[in-house]
């Protein structure tokens, strides 16, 4: 038995049921399946917006922490006791209200939300039976034409969404990998530790190789998600920080730390 | 580096392994085929959801070949069928999209002819042709001895219903909402009949009617015209194949009930339906006024034919959604755990239970 099954009481109702229901509803309307993700991944965001632009304030606050004098002279202070530094640090964030791990959350909410699609799209494909019988068991039998408007064309911009990356498809992953790298890099905030710097330049590359590999894997209807979900993540980014980290190491980095918007370069990373 | 960075960056990345696994894991249900059985000289054909197609004695399970004889996962969601001295089969993988006869005796091909999708539907068979249906929306027909393609007719969706052959008419159910009636000879379409959503149940033609289900409704048809004889709101979506038998359609819902209808009016045969403890893709089998079906519950069940009423049940280790096959006193049951169960049709003891992914006889842990 797969352990995930044990949540499955929650999570159908909760997650499954009317994002699958929400989904199918908006494929009525728009009679386009692709649109219908687009559409559908800007509506998660939107609802999802407040939850993160908290968190990002958050993060940039704790950034700003970090950068300050009261930070540097704590850690010159404390440089050989790192469990004096730690709690030094605790007591910072205390002082400020800033919650460590509150940085975590918007990498964290794309996830469940991923895995809830990834299932919705799968059975409103429904590429083989077993996944259309699935369809049946979560489908709002209180709206036909939900019904009605089984089985959905998959077709979109000559691909086939229900099927793996092939031939030209092969386009999708290397935009999720591109968007996600973008998004990563203009999230990460340079540094001067060196070992921080060398954590930076490995997430910055492997994240997005593995967001990549992931999308090789998956229907191109998931892909075309991730895509939608990072770009807009870039755009709230750029509306917040600016361009960030994004073009630091190339000729059109700006003079200063400071970037894009004339605001200060600071992220979550 | 600061401590709370690294934390931070630790439980980001246990998160993100953690997503993964779960959505490696719990989104896909892979493709693994749910065919049923056929018995014929003491022999069943079955693949169920071992992804091969074996040969078996029923005597006492033991293997007498199968097909392919690779030993890569080929998914057959059709039933195979015996007829004209051929065994026929399509199997689920994409690259091995044909349409197979095969030699009963061996398992060894006979002929293959290529087709535009992979299978779903059990094929039918009779004079002198073998009708299958596809993933690329069409029917093909097939001369039975040389494998020769006579005519192929389109319809707008994937053809996951079991195909039915009477009278000279071939029914073919559509994912494209209709289900039509062809010529058997040459492919003309005689009428075609749209139910308002997916068609994936084996039309059941008797007494001058046709009896299929679509979405949740049950239908019956005039067999010559396709005019509405009558229909029945069922409680959920119906993907198990109608039985009509003795003037009573039997069918089973996705919410687990079972109902026995009038063929005639449509009405209510029992005084309720039976509530089973899962979803119902088998058809039901009625033999001897019992009741056999297989229940996502993992159980195989009986019910008493004229009232419902249950005799008993028998739990594999895996959902069964293929239609049992009763032959002697035996009934063959393929489960999702991989076996195919040989159970007293008296009583539903087991009399052997065969491991379809290793070939091996088992011991039976299937309880009541």
């Amino acid at each position: 038995m797969n352990p995930f099954d044990l949540f499955l009481p929650i999570w159908n109702p909760l997650v499954i049921n009317p994002m699958m229901n929400a989904l199918l509803f908006i494929y009525v309307l728009v009679r386009n399946f692709g649109l219908a993700i687009i559409v559908f991944t800007i509506l998660i965001r939107l609802i999802t917006l407040p939850f993160y632009s908290q968190s990002q304030k958050a993060m940039k606050k704790q950034q700003e922490l970090m950068q300050g004098d009261e930070w540097k002279a704590i850690q010159k202070k404390y440089a050989k006791d790192r469990e004096r530094l730690s709690q030094e640090q605790m007591r910072l964030y205390r002082q400020a209200g800033v919650n460590p791990l509150g940085g975590c959350l918007p990498a964290l909410i794309p996830w469940p939300i991923m895995i809830g699609l990834y299932q919705s799209i799968m059975m409103v494909m429904g590429a083989q039976p077993e996944q259309l019988m699935e369809l049946a068991k979560h489908l709002y039998t209180f709206v036909p034409m939900l019904a009605a408007a089984i089985p959905v064309n998959s077709d979109f911009l000559g691909l086939n969404l229900a099927a793996m990356p092939s031939g030209w498809g092969y386009v999708v992953p290397a935009l999720v990998l591109a968007t996600t790298w973008i998004q990563q890099k203009m999230m990460t905030v340079p540094t001067t530790d060196p070992q921080s710097a060398q954590m930076n330049q490995s997430m910055q590359l492997m994240m997005p190789l593995f967001i990549g590999y992931i999308s090789l894997s998956f229907p191109i209807g998931l892909s075309l998600y991730w895509i939608v979900f990072n770009v807009i993540g870039i755009i709230q980014q750029y509306m917040t920080s600016g361009w960030g980290n994004l073009f630091s190491g190339t000729p059109w980095a700006p003079a200063s730390a400071s970037a894009g918007k004339g605001k200060k370069n600071v992220g979550s990373k | 580096m600061n401590t709370w960075t690294r934390t931070r960056r630790a439980v980001m990345l246990a998160v993100l392994l953690a997503a993964v696994f779960l959505l490696m894991g719990c989104g896909g249900l892979p493709a693994t085929g749910w065919s049923g059985a056929v018995v014929f000289n003491q022999v069943v054909y079955s693949a169920g959801s071992a992804g091969k197609l074996y040969a078996l004695d029923t005597r006492d399970g033991s293997v007498l070949c199968k097909f392919p004889a690779d030993d890569k996962m080929h998914p057959i969601y059709a039933t195979p069928v015996l007829a004209e001295g051929t065994l026929f089969v399509g199997t689920f993988d994409p690259n091995d999209q044909k349409a197979y006869a095969l030699d009963p005796q061996t398992c060894k091909e006979k002929w293959s002819q290529a087709l535009g999708g992979t299978v779903v539907a059990s094929p039918a068979v009779g004079g002198g042709r073998v009708y299958f249906g596809a993933n690329d929306h069409k029917v093909y027909a097939f001369d039975v001895a040389t494998g020769a393609k006579q005519w192929e007719f389109s319809t707008q969706g994937e053809i996951w219903a079991d195909l039915t052959l009477a009278d000279g008419v071939l029914y073919v159910a559509s994912l494209d909402h209709k289900l039509y009636a062809l010529d058997a000879a040459t492919g003309a379409k005689r009428w075609e009949f749209d139910a308002g959503g997916i068609i994936v149940t084996k039309p059941a033609v008797a007494g001058g009617s046709v009896f299929f289900a679509g979405l949740a409704k049950i239908y019956a048809l005039d067999a010559t015209s396709g005019a509405r004889q009558w229909e029945f709101q069922a409680s959920n979506w119906v993907w198990a194949n109608p039985t009509v038998v003795g003037g009573v359609v039997y069918v089973g819902t996705l919410d687990g009930q079972v109902f026995a209808l009038d063929a005639t009016t449509g009405q209510s045969k029992w005084n309720a339906p039976y509530q089973a403890g899962g979803s119902i893709r088998s058809a039901i089998v009625v033999e001897n006024s019992v009741a056999y079906f297989g229940c996502d519950d993992f159980k195989v069940y009986a019910l008493d034919a004229t009232t419902g009423q249950p005799r008993w049940t028998r739990a594999t280790n895996g959902r069964v959604l293929a239609a049992p096959v009763v032959a002697d006193d035996s009934l063959y049951v393929p489960s999702f755990d991989r076996m195919l169960y040989a159970l007293k049709v008296a009583d539903g003891a087991v009399k052997w239970a065969l491991d379809l992914g290793s070939g091996k006889l088992a011991t039976p842990t299937a309880g009541k």
